[in-house]
């Protein structure tokens, strides 16, 4: 009997244990990091990789893998182009459920949420930043690696999910305001220092004035969209941000369907009924109607730069619809001029899980090549970019680099460069939003608020207080905002407080209690019974 | 009661009215391409093809007998886009739109009609590129014939996303476009367009897509093999013809068209009228390679190639030798020197005469040769009033003997076009 009683409390003690750690676990296991690389063996590794379908940049990385191979020989790197951080998301996806995915890939981190909710996919980077020899400027690692305290901090912020850091940028922009500066003076006014949106809508609303013919009295053309945002998602997210309102917090609980929204939403509604403003989704991208003279204000990330302006080195619309203008770049344009506010973004790096440690050390090791000055450097030559490391960024090529604009419409483009330069002058005024699984959602939600009242507007439609409290409803159904944010409440609870398990524990062994109070006297009953057995026995 | 039931039965068919009345009809094509971007549209049409189907939405080609439709993200099940067959007819409800000079609908959903299904023929272009009457027929399956290609790139740059395809015609260069989405890695036509390379003469088939001027969404591609001499010689008049030829001489360009005399090193060509920059005029050097594609026809015996064009070629200049013919005047045998650079020799000047009576023009050189005539001609285009030739025939006289070189040019007969000549 006491042998049964010392099973039922052990069993009992275990279930108490058991229900502490389930409440406290994290959605993926925890991955065993390796700490070791053998040199001797031979990685085949693969990467996605993302380029705006520029040549420049896939050079960027051929040479990047070509220099990496011949500093580590038994490492082979095989890249895999996208022109889109969707098609990565969606084959990464894809490739989770035949555990099939790349060692190696450019993400979002608000991607790297989805793939965690996945067992033990992506690997947390900590420990392999913190090991002296193979980690961050570690004695064992064959180039100049960057230490963790090169890594620029605000860009490191948007890598974390929870307390783990499950990315790493690689290379970082925000989004620029690209002026058609001739039209602007010919308009009468003079740029300001700090864009502000009311400056942005009343010139851009006096630049519907027409000639008799009907043109546009601006340009002499049919066609004048004076103000083209090309991310509506990124502007709802940053006028909230610069209004101080809501969007959402850390753990996922949704904030942005709010008053300043509502605001915000009457004047995009306002400016797209005079013709005013539009969007990439609407109407195509900025670039070419800037380029083509038809837009003054063009926003669109520092990551386009190169196909931004009269003499831009990438352009995609015929020459002939080409005008000449001079381009000016400016943050995007600000609420509180006193306090720009701007966010940050550009491809992040994360590493996959494999079942050989090795390969993940080597993934890592390449992954930290990809950080070193020479392709920080040469990568964010190909486009508006920004190194991630200060060590980069404070190098004396990259700043002969920033020092040579405007030498040529190639590498020095002027336009390219003072997008760069905008926003390392603006690293302190960036942020990011939270990162959890379905932030990506609420990001769509955003953009689709604005992208529906535009529609909407443009389609003679009455934009109200009712119309907007509808749209919020509807937003917030199509992208199942309401199931992001029970998800979000379910996850994130974190290990349990030990007073927490005290309880619990007690709990158990009140339960053995009461057990043992009903069970010890049946127990004694039966005892006091001869069985068959007993007599068999004895 | 009686009252109460009349009342009834009215009040039933003004309600039916009203309905028939509200109940909104589809327009026509010419109603649609006349509405205002924005609107609301209904237009019933025929699904040509489709995008992939994708997170209950697709895309679709689309088109009746008066025009076509691209329908942008149409909101679709999974089980409706496999009914989304060629032919099929559908009711589309959505917005008209545009989007970098696409003209589609968009926000749209769609029901099924019951219909014979309809299929569009795809429509013959190829004129009418590089013109604004192209856009009239944007979205239509349309065909493009002869084009040479001049670039072949993969969006991104590996295979597996669009390729872009920028060909060349008439020295105008143009932007087609495999749209994964329609025709995918393992489809027939992204095979083809990848294995094609710069050079290739094609036809081309596709929606005729806008992406900031045409950019034609490709279904279909056919490349041509290069003929050589003898295909040349065997094929049909009205037959496309691609032959990789050497100038020898051109006629004065004009128009953006040039003729020129052409040959390899089995026979020769004549191009007539081919399409041509002023620029690229000045590169036909003599021995130039080209790739001319045309169709093979024939005027009063002449037989040549027109409404071509070309691209230059990498290659060792080429120039051909005069053969003498002079044994061969006469005889059946000299139309199969056609075109190529000949010599006559010991041929009696019998008349010559200005085309119009002055100078200026051509001049008609008549010849006699074993007590024959025959005409001989300086064509001013090629060999102007201020050439030595020109000067050199016209200063002939009668009974001159003389020794002519020409290309054998021929209408109703053999009527060489004269280059040299030399009094004996």
């Amino acid at each position: 009997m006491l042998r049964k009683l010392v099973i039922f409390a052990f069993l009992s003690i275990f279930c108490a244990a058991f229900l502490a750690s389930c409440h406290g676990s994290k959605e993926i296991n925890e991955t065993s990091v390796p700490t070791n690389f053998d040199a001797s063996k031979s990685y085949e590794i693969t990467f996605w990789a993302k380029n705006e379908n520029n040549a420049t940049q896939r050079g960027v990385y051929d040479a990047a893998i070509e220099r990496f191979e011949q500093i580590y020989p038994n490492i082979s790197v095989t890249i895999k182009h996208y022109t889109s951080y969707d098609d990565i998301y969606n084959d990464v996806i894809t490739n989770i459920q035949t555990s099939t995915t790349p060692n190696v890939c450019i993400t979002y981190p608000d991607h790297i949420a989805t793939y965690i909710t996945g067992e033990d996919v992506v690997v947390p980077l900590d420990e392999l930043i913190a090991n002296e020899r193979y980690g961050f400027g570690g004695s064992e690692v064959k180039f100049d690696s960057p230490k963790y305290s090169d890594m620029v901090s605000e860009f490191m912020d948007e890598c974390y999910i929870g307390d783990e850091l499950y990315a790493l940028p690689f290379m970082r922009s925000t989004e620029a305001c690209y002026i058609n500066k001739t039209y602007v003076e010919a308009l009468g006014y003079t740029l300001p220092s700090v864009l502000t949106w009311d400056f942005v809508f009343e010139v851009s609303n006096a630049a519907l004035a027409k000639n008799p013919d009907g043109t546009y009295a601006v340009n002499n053309q049919k066609v004048m969209i004076p103000f083209i945002y090309k991310s509506t998602d990124n502007m709802m997210i940053q006028m909230l941000r610069q209004k101080g309102a809501g969007y959402s917090n850390d753990s996922g609980k949704i904030e942005m369907f709010n008053d300043t929204t509502r605001q915000l939403l009457k004047m995009v509604a306002e400016n797209t009924a005079t013709g005013a403003f539009s969007t990439f989704k609407i109407s195509s991208y900025p670039g070419n109607y800037l380029n083509k003279g038809q837009c003054i204000f063009a926003v669109d990330s520092t990551a386009g730069a190169t196909w931004m302006g009269s003499d831009a080195p990438l352009i995609d619309v015929p020459e002939s619809a080409l005008r000449e203008f001079e381009t000016v770049v400016m943050p995007i344009p600000q609420f509180d001029e006193k306090n720009p506010v701007m966010i940050s973004q550009g491809p992040s790096l994360c590493i996959f899980n494999k079942e050989d440690s090795g390969e993940v050390m080597a993934s890592w090791l390449f992954v930290q090549y990809l950080l070193s000055n020479d392709t920080q450097i040469a990568y964010a030559q190909t486009e508006g970019y920004v190194p991630v490391t200060t060590k980069a960024q404070q190098s004396s090529e990259y700043q002969e680099y920033l020092s040579r604009s405007g030498e040529d419409n190639e590498l020095y483009y002027n336009v390219k460069i003072d997008a760069a330069k905008m926003l390392l002058d603006n690293v302190e005024n960036t942020f990011t939003t939270a990162v959890f699984n379905g932030s990506t959602s609420l990001r769509n939600a955003a953009g689709e608020m604005i992208e529906k009242v535009a529609k909407s507007i443009r389609r003679k439609e009455k934009v109200d207080d009712r119309y907007i409290t509808r749209l919020f409803a509807d937003v917030r159904s199509l992208y199942r905002l309401d199931q992001v944010e029970a998800s979000a409440s379910k996850t994130k609870l974190g290990p349990l407080p030990p007073l927490s398990i005290a309880l619990l524990c007690a709990l158990a062994v009140i339960w053995v209690g009461i057990a043992s109070y009903v069970l010890i006297p049946k127990i004694l009953k039966t005892k006091n019974k001869k069985t068959p057995t007993d007599i068999d026995i004895r | 009661m009686k009252k109460l039931f009349v009342c009834l039965l009215c009040v039933v068919m003004m309600l039916g009215l009203v309905s028939c009345f509200n109940k909104e009809e589809p327009i026509t094509y010419d109603e649609y391409m006349a509405a205002e971007v924005e609107s609301e549209v209904i237009v019933d049409m025929y699904v040509q093809a489709t995008q992939s189907w994708w997170d209950n939405k697709i895309t679709v080609y689309a088109a009746d007998k008066d025009g076509a439709y691209f329908v942008y993200d149409m909101a679709c099940s999974e089980a409706d886009a496999a009914k989304l067959t060629k032919g099929t007819k559908i009711r589309v409800t959505g917005h008209k739109a545009e989007w970098a000079g696409e003209i589609e609908i968009v926000d749209a959903t769609f029901e099924f009609l019951e219909s014979d299904p309809y299929i569009a023929e795809a429509t013959d272009l190829t004129a009418l590129l590089g013109t604004e009457e192209l856009i009239s027929y944007q979205n239509q399956l349309a065909s493009f014939d002869g084009l040479f290609v001049k670039k072949i790139e993969y969006k991104g740059g590996e295979r597996g996303d669009d390729i872009y395809l920028t060909v060349t015609h008439n020295g105008t260069d143009y932007d087609f476009c495999v749209e994964r989405y329609l025709t995918d890695p393992d489809s027939d036509v992204y095979k083809a367009v990848e294995a094609l390379e710069v050079g290739d003469v094609i036809d081309v088939e596709g929606f005729l897509y806008w992406y900031e001027g045409v950019n034609t969404h490709i279904t279909a591609v056919t490349a041509h093999d290069v003929d050589t001499y003898a295909d040349y010689d065997a094929a049909a008049i009205d037959d496309r013809i691609v032959a990789d030829v050497y100038v020898q001489a051109t006629q004065s360009w004009w128009d953006n068209k040039i003729t020129v005399y052409a040959a390899d090193n089995d026979g020769a060509y004549f191009l007539y009228d081919m399409a041509c920059s002023e620029a690229d005029a000045a590169k036909l050097t003599k021995g130039a390679k080209i790739r001319v594609t045309g169709y093979k026809a024939e005027w009063s015996g002449e037989v040549e190639i027109v409404d071509c064009h070309f691209v230059a070629l990498e290659g060792d200049p080429y120039v051909a030798e005069a053969v003498d013919l002079t044994d061969k005047l006469g005889t059946d045998e000299l139309i199969s020197y056609q075109n190529q650079l000949v010599l006559f020799n010991g041929l009696t000047v019998k008349k010559v005469e200005y085309k119009g009576g002055e100078r200026g023009d051509d001049i008609y050189l008549t010849v006699t040769y074993n007590e024959a005539d025959y005409d001989f001609c300086v064509e001013r285009y090629l060999t102007g009033p201020d050439s030595d030739v020109y000067k050199a025939v016209e200063a002939l006289e009668a009974g001159d003997v003389i020794d002519v070189e020409g290309f054998l040019y021929w209408y109703n007969g053999a009527n060489p076009h004269i280059t040299n000549v030399t009094v004996k």
